[in-house]
């Protein structure tokens, strides 16, 4: 059985309660999947080891202040079901909350609004009379044995019985969680959220297509939810527990306390007819156009208090009971600045306490090395999750051949760049995975700077300077590629800049054409590019299926692989990870992908840089995360003396 | 009339100074190439990197032909790996004697002929170019010093001629004295505009490795230099060095670092990124004084050279843009001032149409929009600036234009029955050209500042050229003013010139007054 | 008026439209790069339906136009559903930014219309009143050393680009420099809680420097339009006559050369506005100020259409009612005291 969601006994479901990964504070993980978190403010000058390597102890956490964030832009609105944005992720990370999710620290897939998550096998019998059922599902050479709370029952393996392992789940959510009005929250909720990825009507398109792998959900009783997949998914469990939650009785007409909420939707309706029942379209309009999409009722420790295009302010929520994740400060504010060089001013005008995108520029810049800077603030970098490549549309007749890719590669010098641009605040991607997942292989390099092997390799594939004119060619075509960059990126400008010098060395010409997004993402998903500069950003564990699976591959499909890759020992070892239930086994099959792909080179896999972030020194308990943003907004708590804090949470 | 006002005009010291600046400006932009630039203009050197490179096709090139050859491909594509052969023969030959190729030589006979087995010449060819490729083993090659002279040949007609019209113009006001405005022009300009086309017709565009990188190819001894000679500031305006960023000027404290290129000042205004700088052949030393006299940017590039070549972009893009704006408001302002009726109604309507558009908005929005595939960004910022600004000329001229077809002799003309288009051309436009030259010189004032601001905020910018309002845009903060104070000093000066030379023309156009005394 | 209003916004409308690449993408998500378990095909589709992206060119100009909503949920007359039935220009509606849906543009437009226009009008009465006397003085003391000086001084302020004279200034005046004047935004956040004398003090001294700015290139020019036309009037037959009458010089000037000479100037405030306008943009960058010029700008580098067509629209309305003042003020002026004397 897979090691990630703990799996016990039928009759012990209603015993068991699971505890959170007690991961300590210093952020090592669980043994064997060390995802190389650095300890708590490791960046604050009062935690900076001594001569004999020893950190200060951080100080005693307190209670209370307001805390002020900046963001680039703020959400619309809170419905994630219907918008899936990264901000409206992090704005609904502390008012609302999902069954399970990945652990921060561990990327262990824990309960968080569940008590506990249990995973049973599903067994079929197709011919004669259809039977399934559920159960932990054991594999005796001859047959299969599967536990029942009445007892072991012996089925015989043949062809019309199909066993799918880890596609049943059933969550027992926790006692006493209310929203944050008052009403208390249960199974039908979990299931009416569900309901409306079946409801053509709700524009919930975005995840759509994932949750309608989920074949059926069931209410056993006020606190148990069961989910049953059609097939076996490595990616199911997060998928189901990252379902979002909504209030049936704010979002469902069909609820009988529905009517007390908004009375006007059913005065309204029951106006034009008198025997109006509510059906799919209604729940569709009441789901699309809620009032409290944007005063959103949440099952999280905070609640929101104001709103406004600028500001998002959330309070504490008085139905949240756990103390443990609780929040240290009163009051968060996510204050809205899409300038970069605004932000930075605005965090010295005190206007705001925390700034994640300091720019290389302000980072080095004489006001960060200044002492009344450092008087007040400190600086730091931590990870981010996306990283950025050029892709190479492999179906071009120029760069079809792989020898062709990786000679490019072999011409670049990724580790100068690296040193001279990034000064260092940025890692060099060895494949499709970051380097800081679990997924990613450390002992696979980056293909060497090496330029005469890479003018050996285009040698070999036949291109070589026949007219003169110092530029490659066969067949009459000279090697030139158009890479398409996006036009108010300067990092990215620069970076083409360099590439065009690298590459001119090896007799290649690179055309740079700058566009805007919008033409850039045309002309992707129209496959009319030779190559193009871009960005991923990754979940903990993201499906490589989409981006490297030959199925995505013919330019009809939209999708993430546009650069039309179709290699059968990569489809065939994503099928096999997709399959894979087992954690570890898992990654190691990634490890496999991973090389496969780097062999290949259907990118030119470039960096995942840091993110730079500046605040107040009076902010402790920074921790950086595996999950974005990339660090615990929960775990941050103004020092001890500061006015305004306590220490107690009460 | 004329040469009085020719007089009054060259007298004013306002013309002085402004076509004095014009000129200046105007040199140094047309010699940009020769003043600045990463490729030296003679090289006494031996190119090793070459016949390696040459050594090393060689048993590629052969196996090519053997698979066009075995794939049945065009004899075409057969031939073109047989060329390609020669030429690496032709480039060897004189490093190594001529018994070496007698192999390959005789293979590459063989396939010239008909009636061949081609896939057996094709075998033997490959065998011949593997036994060629390990006879010239590591040091069997001698290369032959070679006098070239990189920056010469990389100018194409348009740069010659760009690079010839100073002296074109010095000429053409020398030859005045003697002959006719137009005469003099043509006589001056004939042989410059030859000599720019028979090199636009010869210029072959250079090879692509030996561009920009010269300099690290002699870092790497590819190139093994003899002598070399550079232009003043050896450095290209788009020749990155990444080590280098942000550095402020050389001659300034702040931009001190030891021989090793770490920083030494004391303020910590310069970090070199990477903790030490990486220079290169023929430039100026790490801590030398002179080094980059107006610092670098971003990428590391000197700002000297990009100045200098900006005022290319910035003054053609001026010049050209009050020149169409001059052209189309001349000739709709005359037609509407003489011919009047209809004609000056339809014209007046569509100026005062033009003027209620919000002119920067327009530009703004029409540059933002345009594809730098279909347009090149130059011409649709001169394009977008004529069409916006021609009001103010047409409105001037058409002024003129009016009160001097009211004026007396052309009354007279008119009575006596004379043609109106000779009227026109005869009395009416000689007159109007004075104001016209005064509308040109405010116009080209205000096309350069338009197009700076512009290329401050980041619209109509050519990624590959510099152009000075993009430098400020690019470098704009108190942090690093170094970067942006000079671009802006040639920016303003540019216009300034242009705004003293209209006002004296101006000046110089108004009959004298009586000076009062002092009330 | 109205015909040159529509032309404007057809104009504007169809060189907005005429835009390369998708429209539909510029999405939220834009700023945050692409995740990859994102169904982008179909968050496209729903957006172009929404945006009537997919509508003929008419109907996305009338829809923009207004008072009536054409959208899938729009106005019932045209096939919505009527949800929403009155968008558009007439409507005071320009929809929503398409880089944070959820704000209406109208909205933003008019809080930044309330710091563009006074800083506008500050502009404008700043040149004048510092422009006319100016102008007047150097063209009465024409020939002597002193107005020579202002002449060229005039002529280097006319030269300066602004974006550069504003940058010298932040070095000069700024933190960096001398540390004079504040050189960022409007206000500081020290002020928000301060008194209302504390905060109109605040807000002045933040303006000092972008009004100055805004208004160096227009009080150049200004200037020298107001010396060349009161030279030119000190020289007409009227004034002549009224010397020969026997009025002292200063007389003369006083009653019938100034006023007369300030007739055109006034006809320039026409052109004087949509100059400030379009300065505004390069001003409010540098400064950090958010007024009308620079949500413009960003939303030109956006590419957020609705953001572009409303405050494009909003300058042209702007310049007419400009042109308008200027049309109104000289017929206001004029029969008053026109004594004699051409005009051009």
């Amino acid at each position: 059985m897979d090691a990630s969601p703990p799996a016990f006994r039928f009759a012990a479901i209603l015993a068991v309660a699971f505890l959170p990964s007690l991961a300590a504070s210093d952020g090592a993980g669980l043994a064997g999947r060390d995802l190389k978190l650095p300890p708590a403010d490791s960046f604050h000058p009062d935690r900076q080891p001594d001569a004999s390597g020893a950190r200060p102890p951080m100080p005693a956490p307190t209670w209370g202040g307001t805390l002020t964030v900046h963001t680039e832009n703020l959400p619309r609105h809170l419905n994630l079901a219907l918008s899936s944005s990264a901000y409206g992720r992090r704005v609904a990370s502390q008012v609302h909350g999902w069954l399970a999710l990945y652990d921060p620290m561990t990327l262990e897939f824990e309960p968080q609004l569940a008590q506990a998550v249990g995973v049973l096998d599903l067994i079929t019998q197709k011919t004669g009379e259809p039977r399934e059922a559920y159960g932990v599902v054991q594999d005796l050479v001859n047959e299969w044995e599967l536990l029942t709370p009445s007892g072991p029952v012996r089925v015989r393996k043949s062809e019309d019985v199909i066993v799918s392992k880890g596609v049943v789940f059933t969550f027992l959510l926790r006692e006493g969680l209310r929203w944050h009005d008052g009403h208390p929250f249960d199974a039908e909720d979990v299931r009416f959220s569900w309901s409306i990825y079946g409801n053509p009507a709700v524009r919930c398109d975005d995840r759509r297509w994932q949750h309608q792998k989920i074949r059926s959900c069931e209410v056993l009783d006020a606190r148990t939810v069961r989910f049953v997949y059609s097939e076996q998914y490595f990616h199911a469990a997060i998928t189901v527990g990252d379902l979002f939650l909504l209030p049936r009785h704010l979002y469902d007409p069909t609820d009988p306390d529905h009517e007390k909420a908004d009375p006007a939707f059913h005065a309204s309706r029951r106006a034009q007819d008198k025997n109006w029942k509510p059906g799919p379209k209604d729940i569709a309009d009441c789901v699309n156009d809620n009032v409290h999409n944007r005063e959103f009722v949440g099952l999280g420790p905070y609640k929101i208090a104001s709103w406004t295009d600028e500001v998002l302010e959330v309070e504490r929520a008085p139905t949240w009971k756990d103390d443990a994740r609780a929040g240290h400060v009163d009051r968060i504010r996510w204050r809205r600045i899409a300038d970069y060089g605004a932000a930075f001013r605005a965090l010295i005008a005190g206007e705001v306490d925390l700034l994640d995108a300091v720019t290389t520029d302000d980072y080095f810049g004489s006001i960060a090395s200044s002492d009344d800077f450092r008087a007040k603030y400190y600086t730091g970098t931590h990870r981010s999750q996306s990283y950025w490549y050029v892709g190479w549309n492999t179906r071009s007749p120029k760069l079809a051949d792989p020898r062709v890719r990786r000679a490019f590669a072999h011409l670049t010098d990724l580790e100068g760049y690296l040193t001279s641009y990034y000064r260092g605040l940025a890692r060099t991607m060895t494949g499709p995975f970051l380097p800081t997942s679990p997924a990613c292989d450390p002992s696979i390099q980056p293909l060497a700077h090496d330029a005469g092997l890479a003018e050996s390799l285009l040698s070999e594939a036949g291109w070589i300077d026949r007219d003169g004119d110092g530029i490659r060619d066969q067949g009459g075509v000279p090697l030139e590629i158009e890479v398409l960059v996006e036009a108010k990126n300067s990092a990215t400008q620069t970076f083409a800049a360099k590439f065009r010098e690298d590459l001119a060395r090896g007799g290649v010409r690179l055309k740079v054409t700058s566009l805007d997004f919008s033409a850039l993402d045309q002309r992707k998903t129209e496959r009319n590019f030779e190559a193009v500069q871009l960005g991923w950003a990754m979940a903990p564990e993201a499906d490589p299926e989409q981006t490297w699976h030959s199925r995505w591959a013919p330019s009809d499909k939209q999708g993430g692989n546009f650069v039309g890759l179709a290699d059968p020992a990569v489809d065939a070892l994503i099928a096999k990870g997709q399959a894979e239930l087992d954690f570890d086994a898992r990654q190691r099959i990634w490890h496999q992908l991973q090389a496969r792909i780097m062999e290949l080179q259907p990118y030119l896999f470039c960096y995942a840089p840091s993110r730079k972030f500046a605040m107040l020194r009076t902010i402790r308990g920074f921790q950086e995360t595996a999950v974005d943003p990339n660090w615990d907004l929960r775990a941050l708590y103004f020092a001890p003396g500061t006015p305004g804090t306590r220490d107690r949470l009460r | 009339m004329r040469s009085a006002v020719e007089q009054r005009f060259s007298a004013s010291r306002g013309a002085r100074v402004g076509l004095a600046i014009l000129a200046i400006l105007g040199l140094l932009a047309a010699w940009a190439p020769f003043l600045a630039s990463d490729v030296p203009f003679v090289l006494v050197a031996r190119d090793l990197g070459t016949l390696e490179r040459a050594r090393s096709e060689l048993v590629p090139l052969a196996e090519s032909y053997e698979r066009a050859a075995r794939e049945d491909q065009a004899v075409s594509r057969l031939f073109a790996d047989v060329a390609a052969l020669e030429s690496r023969i032709d480039r060897l030959a004189p490093a190594a004697s001529a018994r070496d190729f007698t192999a390959l030589r005789a293979a590459l006979a063989k396939t010239r002929e008909s009636n061949v087995d081609r896939v057996a010449v094709a075998a033997e060819l490959v065998a011949a170019a593997r036994l060629t490729r390990d006879a010239l083993g590591p040091g069997r090659l001698v290369a032959p010093r070679e006098r070239t002279f990189p920056l010469l040949t990389r100018l194409d007609g348009f740069d010659v001629l760009v690079a010839l019209a100073p002296i074109g113009v010095a000429l053409a006001l020398r030859l005045r004295r003697k002959l006719r405005t137009t005469r003099a022009v043509v006589f001056a300009f004939a042989p410059i505009l030859a000599v720019s086309a028979v090199v636009g017709v010869l210029h072959v565009e250079p090879r692509l490795s030996a561009q920009g990188s010269l300099k690290r190819a002699i870092a790497r001894v590819d190139v093994e230099v003899e002598s070399a000679v550079f232009a003043p500031i050896p450095f290209g305006f788009a020749e990155t060095n990444l080590s280098e960023s942000w550095r402020p000027p050389t001659w300034l404290s702040s931009a001190r670092v030891d021989v090793d290129g770490r920083s030494t000042s004391a303020s910590r205004a310069y970090v070199p990124s990477a903790g030490r700088i990486e220079a290169n052949p023929f430039e100026p030393a790490i801590d030398a004084l002179h080094r980059h006299v107006l610092g670098t940017d971003a990428l590391g590039r000197d700002i000297a050279a990009r100045v200098l070549w900006g005022g290319r972009r910035s003054l053609a893009i001026g010049a050209a843009a009050a020149v169409l704006l001059f052209a189309i408001g001349s000739v709709l302002g005359v037609a509407a001032g003489f011919l009047g009726g209809f004609v000056d109604v339809v014209v007046s309507r569509t100026i005062e149409v033009v003027l209620c558009f919000p002119a920067f908005f327009l530009v703004l929005v029409a540059v933002a929009w345009t594809d730098p595939d279909v347009v090149p960004m130059s011409l649709a910022v001169v394009l977008v600036i004529a069409a916006v600004g021609w009001t103010t000329t047409a409105r001037l001229v058409r002024a003129e234009a009016l009160r001097v077809a009211a004026s007396g002799h052309v009354l007279a003309a008119r009575a006596l029955g004379v043609a109106r288009v000779e009227i026109l051309f005869r009395h009416v436009l000689p007159n109007a050209v004075g104001p016209a030259i005064v509308a040109f010189g405010f116009a080209a004032g205000g096309a350069i500042g338009v197009e700076s601001s512009l290329a401050f905020l980041g619209l109509g910018v050519d990624v590959a050229f510099p152009s000075w309002g993009g430098l400020v845009g690019s470098a704009r903060g108190a942090d690093r003013s170094w970067a942006w104070i000079a671009p802006g000093i040639a920016v303003f000066l540019a216009v300034l010139a242009w705004v003293l030379v209209a006002e004296a023309a101006r000046a110089a156009l108004e009959p004298r007054r009586a000076i009062r005394s002092a009330p | 008026m109205i015909p040159t209003f529509l032309g404007i916004t057809i104009v504007v409308f169809l060189a907005v439209h005429a835009a390369p690449g998708d429209p539909a993408a510029v999405l939220e998500d834009a700023l945050s790069g692409m995740s990859s378990d994102v169904d982008l095909a179909a968050r496209g589709a729903r957006f172009r339906a929404e945006h009537l992206l997919d509508a003929s060119l008419a109907r996305q100009y009338l829809h923009f136009l207004g008072p009536f909503d054409l959208s899938p949920d729009g106005h019932a007359w045209f096939g919505g559903s009527g949800r929403r039935a009155w968008h558009g220009l007439l409507a005071f509606d320009f929809g929503d930014e398409w880089g944070r849906p959820g704000v209406p543009v109208a909205r933003e437009i008019a809080r930044r219309l309330r710091v563009t226009v006074p800083l506008t009008a500050a502009a404008l009465f700043f040149a004048y009143i510092v422009a006319i006397p100016l102008g007047a003085w150097s063209a009465l003391r024409d020939g002597t050393k002193r107005s020579s000086a202002i002449a060229a001084l005039l002529v280097l302020l006319h030269a300066m680009p602004a974006f550069w004279l504003a940058l010298l200034l932040i070095l000069l005046l700024g933190p960096t420099g001398l540390d004079l004047l504040p050189v960022f935004g409007l206000a500081s956040s020290a002020s928000a809680n301060a008194s209302l004398a504390e905060r109109a003090y605040d807000v002045v001294l933040h303006s000092i420097l972008p009004i100055f700015v805004l208004a160096a290139g227009s009080l150049a020019w200004l200037a020298r339009h107001v010396r060349g036309s009161v030279l030119q009037e000190l020289d007409a037959d009227y004034v002549r006559t009224a010397r020969a009458t026997g009025l002292g010089e200063r007389e003369v000037v006083r009653r019938h050369a100034l006023p007369n000479a300030l007739l055109p100037v006034l006809t320039l405030l026409g052109g004087a506005l949509p100059a400030l306008v379009g300065g505004s943009v390069v001003v409010e960058s540098v400064f950090g100020i958010e007024g009308l010029g620079a949500y413009a700008y960003e939303g030109l580098l956006r590419r957020d259409l609705n953001v572009i067509l409303a405050t494009t629209t909003l300058s042209a309305v702007l310049t007419l009612v400009g042109m308008l003042l200027s049309d109104v003020a000289y017929a206001l002026v004029d029969p008053r005291i026109r004594v004699g004397g051409v005009s051009a």
